[in-house]
């Protein structure tokens, strides 16, 4: 065999490799572990954690003897649908299970709220700090993995 | 193409990612279990001061698992993310390496 066809064989066999080669450099092959950022999501996030803070702050203004549960009802009922939405928009988002689990424990301590408002009819200074907090906390942890979502996709 | 030098630079760009990240995921930890002591402290506080009765004490400590259980989720988004980035750093590295090389 001469030297040209020893070339030409070594090539012919090569020709695979550079294909694999030439169509990772052009598929942009990336690994995706996390969900792709939503910024509506995130926004919404963002929006909940501002009403759901205005809430208590409005209610803690209030004398404790007059926070009845249905000057609040209609709020509570308003909250929970925003929440139930943004669980659903996370639910739906591919790859997503970590934020989806989160929005779900945030409906959880929101319906438990506007239970033990209708069961006591009023509502503490103590307990209405502690939860105003608590939420605070939950939002901002939401944010945080938005932004890490939003991070990966710059 | 040296494959001994590209496979070194992409262990470095994984783990100069993932040295970058881990630091971030230790602080947010930290921070985390700080507020929850904290947050631990005052409602023993409220509970000694007869805010709350047994019941609530003990719904209140669920619900403080609830949050911890959220932030202990973003962790694993951050996690996630960081070991996102260091694969991506290493492939990236092996791009450059393969465009270099070719004719």
């Amino acid at each position: 065999m001469s030297n040209i066809q020893l070339v030409l064989q070594k090539r012919k066999r090569s020709w695979p490799c550079i294909a694999l080669l030439l169509l990772l450099l052009h598929t942009g092959c990336t690994v995706q572990y996390v969900a792709a950022f939503d910024e509506n999501v995130r926004d919404q996030i963002y929006e909940l954690a501002e009403t759901v803070d205005k809430f208590w702050g409005t209610m803690l203004e209030m004398p404790e003897d007059e926070r009845e549960y249905a000057l609040f009802r209609d709020q509570y009922v308003d909250i929970e649908t925003k929440l139930r939405s943004l669980v659903l928009k996370n639910e739906a988002r591919p790859g997503n299970e970590e934020s989806a689990e989160q929005s779900r424990i945030l409906l959880e301590l929101w319906i438990e709220d506007k239970d033990i408002h209708r069961e006591l009819d009023s509502f503490n200074n103590f307990l209405a700090n502690r939860h105003r907090r608590q939420f605070t906390e939950v939002f901002t942890a939401m944010a945080r993995a938005e932004e890490e979502k939003r991070m990966e996709n710059l | 193409m040296d494959f001994k030098n590209v496979l070194q630079d992409m262990g470095n760009a994984a783990l100069g990612e993932l040295s970058e990240n881990g630091g971030e995921i230790a602080n947010y930890v930290k921070q985390s279990l700080e507020e929850k002591k904290a947050s631990l402290q005052e409602l023993y506080g409220g509970y000694k001061a007869g805010h709350i009765d047994e019941a609530g004490l003990e719904r209140e400590l669920k619900r403080e698992l609830k949050v911890m259980e959220v932030k202990l989720l973003t962790i694993t988004v951050m996690k996630k993310a960081a070991a996102q980035r260091a694969v991506n750093a290493a492939v990236d590295v092996f791009k450059n390496a393969v465009s270099a090389a070719l004719p």
